[in-house]
């Protein structure tokens, strides 16, 4: 049986968006959503609908920009890339993220061996 | 990114909607595009890869509402939206929408600029600029014998004064005074005072530029240096920021300036300052020629200042009274410089203020009253939109942005009428009774902010009060009877008919004021005056000492003056006096002590005292003084004719009551009042002989005071005749066209003298109803605004409640009633509703009218006949407002009435 699909964290898919732009650069939003796709391997439910709001949400915040561009297969798009503010706010996320994971895994480690 | 920020970036959301939208669009449709050609190339159909593509994104419309309401604010946008229906709505009642801004407006508008008046001249003369300005004092004394104030007190008193170092920070000395400015085109008079060094510095306020007085320069033979006022250096030296060591002549005297005080530090008086040097080792007690001014400690009342200062009196008394009468009873106390200023005038502002407070709760009643019924009338659609799902909130919020759409309408004219009606008060006011200048009135900021949050606030509750009504009905049966009957419809009547009372009782107490102001007025303007002011012209010349050293010097000035003013054609005749009648406050009138051979000197209250007034013999025809008994002056009481005097009708009432004053003889004692009136002070022992008696001619500024006893003695007869006299001449012509002719007579006398204060004596006699015309004519105002308002509440709610019982009506006319009594159902509505107002109204006046007691000319605050008639007038406006709507009940077609249901 395939493992079942999570659905997304609250909060968690600002980091998601703001790593992806991290680690691939200036994107367009389709490709956001096929790389968080490829990443997850499936195992994440996003409707991709839900991507846009997010991504004006960290416009707005001023953590990413956007401007227009020419996608692969000649179309305009608009295309996101991190912000100066943005990278800081993703170190800051990360670490806090990191935090939490490790203090969730010896959390339920201890409920393991108990 | 902070909040703000957030806000800004959705707030720019808010505002390029249009085009965002665009894009946003483009860029969901490539997203799903590119999803279906993911899906194509995969080997799906066309169809079924749009189809896949789509669930795979999710819902689009969705998504773009979410995305809406992250760009921007869903609450602006639905604000906007209710905002635009609102308009629509308000639009469908054009003539209601329209009488309810109006009123609001009005109300806000003239209630402003009426408060702002009231207050800048009443609560913010000074203390802007003078933080100590609440301890500033002057102390005067009181003497019961001649029942007044005087206000010029002599070195030793003032020494003694200076030693209450627990009552005072500092007492200083000063006197006003006038000099001709030689300096510019043409020498021109300039009210200046005399001021000891600390008088300036105890007020704390600095020069602008240089310095105040020193130490040594109020001391005799001190330098001659002056500060200019603001004003003044404004005035004559624009400005010149390297004026301090330039000298002027003042008098022909040089003077060297020193310093420039800030703008509007009018302190004391005047347009320039020197210093009083005075010698502090004086002795003489009779020789008073100085104001006392002081600072009272912080933390000490005027009660406990006065209570010392009695104490002193007594003691003086005790030491002193066998030599000067004067001291006997007397009181030492201090005097409020805010109450100096401000005295005449308090009662008539506290009035109109009261007046404007009324206005504005008329104004709440009159727009609650219209938003009540404008409200109940759409209860029908209020109830269609719940049923139809809007939510309670929904249409409270409704409700609520169309109140404010009509209090912010009522707020935003209301602000053009108040800066458009502040200027015009202003221009029709007097300048002598603003109590400040008129630049500084200004409209008032915060009294605006308050009138318009009043009229918000009244807008919003009784705009949200049938709203809130809507979540307690049953809306179909709303619907079903036409929003004709409402649950809420009783309440509403009950709530309307208690405003309406309300409303009217307000507008009695204000009209009745009104009433009892203009009553009191007409009996003032029918004052016996005394003398005739009309076809007088009146001026005032002021003789520097040094070119006019001696008596016989300044009664030659005077009497050619009189001679080359008699000679212009145009001019019947002329004279000269030490000064005019209703020309002078209290303190100022010079007065006299003195004995009536025969007769014991003076009895327990001290010497007998009368207002004394130096005149050449054209005086008396010139100004139409009557003459009662015996003669006038005449060129025959000359410098070596035997000494003559005339008195007023009181005087020989109170002296000579069986009427055989002529002959009398009298001697004159010390003298009081206006201290720059003589040159030097010695008084003589030739004794006076009674030549006439004259009419009682009004004294002093306020028109109402009672006329005091007064002697005239000619001016030729005087060894110290004033240097400053007031001229008057009877005219042919309209006495201002003379004003040039004269200025050019005297400068052939001596171009160097100016002429100043020129006025008819009908404009002093308009200037002495001074406050209470102004009070008059802004309650007059007041009370024709308040009863428009009143009378459009009777007839909005009447003619609301013809359109509710429009079937009733038509039933009732279906079964027999004559469009009489469809008449007479209307109007004794509107009728009751008056009445009770009325009834209201005359209890409220009762106790309310009596705090104008002080401004009423002998008039009682309730007097009966006003108040009835004012009752009347109420009534009668009712009955005219109640029948417009009884017109229309009447005009009402039964058929159709009963058929539109």
């Amino acid at each position: 049986m395939a493992p079942p699909r999570g659905e997304v964290l609250p909060g968690t898919l600002d980091l998601i968006v703001l790593k992806t732009l991290d680690v691939l650069g200036p994107l367009h939003g389709y490709g956001i959503a096929v790389r968080i796709q490829q990443v997850s391997e499936d195992l994440l439910k996003l409707n991709q609908g839900t991507l846009y709001p997010a991504l004006l949400r960290l416009e707005q915040r001023g953590w990413i920009s956007s401007k227009f561009g020419v996608s692969e297969n000649n179309r305009k798009a608009k295309f996101y890339s991190l912000t100066r503010s943005g990278r800081k706010q993703l170190a800051a996320e990360a670490a806090s993220w990191e935090r939490m994971s490790a203090l969730m895994a010896r959390l339920l480690e201890g409920v393991e061996r108990a | 990114m902070s909040w703000l920020g957030m806000i800004a970036a959705r707030l720019g959301g808010f505002f390029r909607s249009k085009r965002s939208e665009e894009e946003l669009d483009a860029e969901l449709r490539a997203h799903i595009e590119a999803l279906a050609q993911k899906n194509i190339a995969r080997g799906m159909s066309t169809e079924e890869a749009r189809y896949a593509a789509r669930r795979e994104f999710g819902g689009l419309e969705q998504t773009k509402e979410n995305y809406r309401d992250q760009r921007s604010l869903p609450f602006l946008e639905t604000l906007l939206q209710d905002a635009r229906y609102g308009i629509r709505m308000l639009a469908k009642t054009p003539a209601l929408s329209a009488v309810i801004v109006a009123i609001l407006a009005l109300g806000i508008g003239c209630g402003t600029a009426l408060y702002s008046l009231i207050d800048a001249c009443l609560f913010h003369t000074a203390e802007q600029t003078y933080p100590t300005v609440q301890r500033w004092e002057a102390v005067r004394a009181y003497l019961p014998g001649q029942k007044r104030f005087v206000n010029y007190l002599s070195v030793p008193e003032i020494r003694e004064v200076k030693e209450l170092t627990e009552l005072f920070e500092d007492v200083g000395a000063i006197h006003g005074d006038s000099f001709t400015l030689g300096y510019g085109e043409f020498p021109e008079r300039i009210l200046g005072t005399h001021v000891t060094a600390n008088a300036i510095t105890m007020t704390h306020v600095k020069p602008i530029l240089g310095r105040t007085f020193r130490g040594d320069e109020d001391r005799p033979g001190g330098a001659a240096v002056v500060v200019l006022s603001y004003e003044l250096w404004q005035r004559k030296f624009s400005r010149d920021p390297n004026i301090c060591g330039q000298v002027i002549r003042l008098n022909s005297n040089p003077y060297t300036i020193i310093g420039v005080m800030p703008a509007h530090y009018g302190l004391w008086g005047g347009e320039l300052w020197m210093p009083l040097q005075l010698n502090w080792s004086d002795s003489n007690r009779a020789d008073r020629q100085n104001w006392i001014v002081a600072v009272l400690r912080e933390g000490v009342s005027e009660q406990q200042a006065n209570a010392r200062l009695q104490t002193l009196s007594k003691q003086l008394e005790q030491q002193y009274s066998t030599t000067l009468p004067e001291y006997h009873d007397w009181n030492l106390s201090a005097w409020n410089i805010e109450d100096l200023v401000l005295g005449g005038v308090r009662p008539a502002f506290f009035v109109l203020a009261g007046a404007v407070g009324l206005l504005l709760l008329v104004v709440c009643a009159n727009v609650a009253i219209l938003l009540l019924a404008r409200a109940t009338s759409r209860m029908r659609e209020i109830a269609l939109r719940a049923v139809l799902g809007a939510g309670r909130s929904r249409i409270l919020r409704q409700m609520l942005t169309e109140s404010l759409l009509l209090s912010f309408a009522g707020g935003a004219f209301g602000i053009v009428i108040a800066k458009v009606c502040l200027p015009l008060l202003i221009h029709l006011i007097p300048h002598l009774w603003l109590t400040t200048e008129p630049e500084l009135i200004q409209v008032n900021h915060a009294a605006l902010g308050v009138a318009c949050g009043i009229a918000g606030v009244t807008g919003v509750l009784f705009g949200l009060a049938p709203a809130l009504q809507v979540g307690r009905q049953n809306f179909a049966e709303t619907i079903r009877e036409g929003g004709m009957k409402v649950s809420g419809e009783r309440g509403g009547r009950s709530m309307r008919s208690i405003l309406v009372v309300a409303e009217i009782a307000l507008s009695l107490v204000v009209v009745a004021g009104a009433a009892l102001m203009a009553q009191s007025y007409r009996r003032m303007e029918n004052i016996d005056l005394g003398f005739r002011p009309e076809h007088v012209l009146s001026f005032q010349l002021g003789l520097p000492d040094t070119k006019y050293a001696g008596a016989s010097q300044i009664a030659s000035f005077f009497d050619r003056t009189v001679r080359a003013i008699e000679a212009l054609p145009g001019a019947e005749s002329a004279g000269v006096a030490s000064g005019r009648p209703l020309g002078d406050r209290t303190s100022d009138l010079l007065s006299r002590d003195f004995t009536i051979e025969g007769r014991t000197a003076g009895d327990a209250r001290g010497p007998e005292n009368a207002i004394f007034r130096i005149v050449s013999p054209g005086y008396f025809g010139s100004m139409g003084v009557r003459l009662v008994q015996g003669r006038t002056f005449s060129e025959q009481d000359g410098a070596n004719a035997p000494r003559t005097a005339v008195i007023n009708e009181a005087m020989a009432r109170q002296y000579w009551p069986a009427g055989d004053a002529i002959g009398q003889r009298i001697r004159l004692g010390a003298q009081y009042g206006r201290r720059e009136a003589f040159a030097t002070f010695s008084p003589d022992d030739i004794p006076l002989t009674i030549v006439g008696v004259v009419s009682d001619v009004k004294q002093i500024r306020q028109i109402d005071a009672p006329v005091r006893a007064e002697l005239y003695v000619p001016l030729d007869q005087q060894t110290n005749p004033p240097r400053i006299m007031s001229a008057v001449v009877k005219s042919r012509l309209e006495p201002t066209d003379l004003t040039a002719a004269i200025r050019g007579a005297i400068a052939t006398i001596d171009a160097e003298q100016p002429i100043y204060d020129v006025d008819t004596m009908d404009q002093l006699v308009a200037d002495s109803f001074g406050p209470k015309r102004l009070t008059l004519f802004l309650l007059l105002f007041l009370a024709a605004v308040v009863l428009v308002l009143a009378s459009v509440g009777l007839y909005a709610t009447l003619a609301y409640s013809v359109s509710q019982r429009r079937k009733e009506i038509g039933i009732r006319m279906a079964v027999g009633a004559q469009a009489r009594d469809i008449r007479r159902l209307v109007v004794s509505q509107g009728t009751l509703l008056a009445l009770g107002g009325v009834a209201v109204g005359l209890a409220g006046s009762l106790a309310l009218t009596r705090l104008m007691q002080s401004l009423l000319y002998n008039l009682s605050a309730s007097d009966p006949l006003t108040l009835l008639c004012v009752a009347m007038t109420l009534v009668g406006v009712a009955l005219l407002a109640s029948y417009v709507p009884a017109r229309r009940a009447m005009s009402v077609d039964p058929m159709s009435a009963l058929r539109s249901e």
